[in-house]
């Protein structure tokens, strides 16, 4: 039986068992290669180091964010985890400018962006380099958001995204490319029907099987540009938020295996096929 | 602290703080026995400074200009040998420099709510800025030139006719004649205005000249006085005028353009910046139109400026044709030095602009910052860009402001967790409950009915009673529901009615 294989030097045909055994273990070294890339800021997604389950920071470009929660009609964008990205991304070294949050539907709570340090006082840096915006219009909210994400003086965008057009959305992502500005923009869940040029999209639910202590969310990727998920369940983690200080947790992955599911397609060579995990899983 | 001056090769004190004045150290005091008067522990801390007349006339001149906000009319004190016209002798050289603001509160305490609420404000005032300032209200210059330094308590505040009584008891050196006149009437044993005023009236100019009987008919109104006010600089403005009305729009932002240019200019000759821009069309026949922006930060930028003025030009109404533009500036602020900046080095420059932060540099874009509030603020209405700030209130909806600027105060209070989504408008739901105060078991909101996995609380908030508009008590509690939402869930205490005031989100 002759077997056709992709590997980093192109197709390899298999002659025998034995050195379809070797191949096969060359190809689990070389993935092992790819696993321990994984906890370089190579991500596409910026610095999200899944082995550890440590913290996710947004890199430039556009995101698009869906709240699956909705109380009386009223879109309940996922406020908490946008509050916990906006509080690493100050935290970053050489980070400055304002967090712009544009849209009233976006807005969160402002006692939301304080965190309580026990014994000490409250930490409002987030909320002294927050910035709200209320444009009174859909085209007035496109123009303000890529404004925003033009502007220098944004560190962080997060804007009502509801209503964007494929059009809008690609110029927003030119925008924030462009500036090496990071923009979340918060979408209703019926959104995601709509095509978009966003960079990556995720989904944020309740979850419902943490321990009924928890504030907890899963966050499901729905998509992301140059990052190739070799299982669904791989891009689920459950994130939980801590009552007493109001700062989430390092994320957690959902169920197991997203260590083993990831692949980062942006770190692999340009010659490298689209399809490059799902041959090897053929051979 | 001691202000001292160089004279005939030693230290003599000009100034003295107030701990050094209760010591009893004066001016004109040698420093060598100022210091003599200080307890031993005390004298080695001691600290000298160099008397620097400019920069103190400068800093009263700013004083003077900050004291508009108490009265329109504000003067430099008048030196004491200018007032009495008499030549001045070595004594008196050391306090012949304004050492006070003369402000001219007619009227004023109508604006203030009377005349001791406006000494208090002006007090608390001097205070905040650091500044212990000795304070006198009279009816005449004289007399409160006298109280504010002669008077045993600050403020001071006499009614119009009781000049004489209250003068009597003061020194000589309060009616602001010159040292020499003082030792003259010391001499024959005259100490006090109240002597003095008992000496027949005819005999004194021989004897001491005409300047001390001048000085006594001022203090006590009988001779009108003037004061010189300090006019601050008018706010950088410009204009053109048309030969004719134009409603050609490239005329009239060429001409837009050029007072801008010109009032800029002027900006940066005084190294200010303005936080507000207002550039006028006067229309034929038509009121005129005022096209104003409103900055983060004071700007003199023309090209950031223009920026934000021509979509307003574009838009603006030009009626029957415009007549003239003029272009004025308020909301005045020191700037720093634009060519500080271009000290930078060339790659942070570049970096900053290509939006690359990771190179570790310092960050400098408050600049980019400003430019990108204004232009938000200048097309959307100032009112749409704000800044949250935290309120010391226990009512969740009072709690957090919306402000223009930014305050960085915090409350000393903090709060429990407090859900991250707060509606502006509760939503009434119907709640399932064992007892009227919780816990909670149930939830039905919009036609569903929701189970509740956890339930914490209740957590009572009282109304403020001492607001005209105080909303009822409440409980509030934190509820989990079967579906993995986290609702805050509110019963006011009067009604028994059950709210979701915001979600875990």
């Amino acid at each position: 039986m002759r077997t056709k294989c992709h590997c980093e030097s192109g197709p390899v045909t298999i002659q025998s068992r034995s050195s379809r055994t070797a191949v096969i273990e060359a190809l689990r070294s070389e993935l092992r290669v790819y696993r321990d890339e994984q906890t370089t800021p190579k991500h596409p997604l910026g610095h999200l180091d899944v082995r550890s389950g440590s913290a996710l920071s947004l890199s430039a470009g556009t995101h698009e964010w869906f709240g699956a929660e909705d109380v009386d009609g009223i879109a309940a964008p996922p406020l908490a985890l946008l509050a916990d990205l906006a509080r690493r991304k100050i935290r970053e070294p050489a980070s400055g400018g304002y967090v712009v949050w544009i849209g009233r539907a976006c807005w969160p709570y402002p006692h939301a962006l304080c965190s309580r340090v026990p014994d000490l006082d409250t930490d409002t840096s987030l909320l002294a380099r927050s910035l709200f915006v209320d444009p009174p219009d859909h085209a007035t909210r496109v123009w303000a958001i890529d404004l925003a994400l033009r502007s220098v003086g944004a560190m962080l965008v997060i804007a009502d995204g509801s209503g964007l057009s494929m059009a809008e959305s690609r110029r927003l992502q030119l925008a924030a490319s462009s500036s090496g500005t990071a923009g979340v923009l918060v979408r209703p869940e019926r959104d995601q029907a709509e095509i978009s040029a966003a960079r990556t999209r995720w989904l944020v639910e309740p979850a419902c099987e943490t321990g009924i202590l928890d504030q907890a969310w899963t966050v499901h990727l729905l998509r992301c540009k140059g990052l190739q998920p070799a299982s669904w369940s791989a891009r689920k983690w459950v994130v939980r938020r801590d009552h007493a200080t109001g700062t989430c947790d390092p994320w957690t992955p959902h169920h197991g295996g997203v260590v083993d599911a990831v692949d980062d397609r942006s770190a692999a060579p340009a010659t490298a096929p689209s399809t490059h995990i799902q041959h090897r899983r053929l051979a | 602290m001691l202000v001292v001056i160089e004279q005939s090769q030693r230290q003599v004190v000009v100034r003295c703080c107030e701990h050094a004045r209760g010591v009893g150290v004066r001016p004109g005091m040698p420093v060598a026995q100022a210091r003599a008067l200080f307890a031993p522990a005390d004298a080695a801390r001691v600290r000298l400074e160099a008397h620097e007349p400019e920069r103190d006339h400068a800093a009263l001149t700013r004083l003077a200009i900050w004291a508009h906000c108490l009265s329109p009319v504000v003067s430099l004190d008048t030196p004491i040998n200018s007032a009495s016209h008499t030549e001045p002798d070595s004594s008196d050289d050391l306090l012949a420099e304004p050492e006070g603001i003369l402000l001219d509160m007619t009227g004023s305490e109508a604006v203030f709510g009377g005349e001791e609420h406006m000494l208090d404000l002006a007090r608390q005032r001097f205070d905040r800025l650091g500044i212990h300032a000795r304070i006198a209200l009279a009816p005449t210059v004289g007399c409160a030139w006298a109280l504010a330094r002669f008077a045993d308590a600050s403020p001071t505040r006499i009614t119009p006719g009781d000049q004489r009584n209250t003068l009597a008891p003061l020194p000589i050196a309060a009616l602001r004649v010159s040292g020499e006149t003082v030792a003259a009437l010391s001499d024959v044993g005259v100490e006090t205005i109240g002597q003095l005023m008992e000496l027949p009236r005819s005999a004194l100019p021989a004897r001491f000249g005409g300047g001390l009987l001048m000085q006594l008919d001022r203090a006590l109104g009988r001779l009108p006085e003037t004061i010189e006010p300090i006019r601050p600089l008018p706010p950088p403005t410009a204009g053109r005028v048309f030969e004719g009305p134009t409603d050609r729009v490239e005329s009239i932002e060429h001409a837009a353009r050029e007072v801008l240019g010109e009032m800029v200019r002027q900006l940066r000759e005084r190294q200010m910046g303005a936080r507000l821009v207002t550039l006028t069309l006067h229309r034929s026949d038509m009121e005129p139109e005022h096209l104003r922006l409103t900055m983060a930060l004071p700007s003199c930028d023309d090209r950031h400026l223009w920026s934000l003025l021509r979509p307003k030009l574009e838009r603006a109404h030009l009626g029957f044709g415009v007549e003239g533009v003029a272009c004025s500036a308020g909301q005045l602020r020191r700037v720093g030095h634009e060519q500080a900046s271009h000290w930078d080095q060339p790659g942070e420059r570049a970096g900053e602009r290509s939006g690359d932060r990771s190179s570790g540099s310092r960050w400098g874009g408050e600049r980019e910052a400003a430019a990108m509030i204004d232009t938000l603020r200048n097309r959307m209405g100032i009112d749409r860009v704000r800044y949250a700030t935290l309120r010391a209130s226990h009512l969740p909806e009072r709690a957090v402001a919306l402000e223009l600027e930014p305050d960085r105060s915090v409350p000393a209070a903090t709060p429990n967790d407090r859900p991250t989504l707060l509606f502006e408008r509760p939503i009434p739901v119907d709640v399932i409950a064992l007892t009227p105060d919780g816990p909670v078991h149930g939830v039905r909101w919009a036609g569903q009915d929701h189970g509740v996995a956890c339930c914490f609380g209740p957590e009572r908030l009282g109304d403020e009673w001492w607001r005209r508009d105080a909303g009822s008590t409440r409980d509030y509690f934190a509820v989990r529901t079967e579906r993995g939402r986290w609702l805050w869930l509110a019963r006011a205490i009067e009604t028994n009615r059950w709210f979701i005031h915001g979600v875990w989100a």
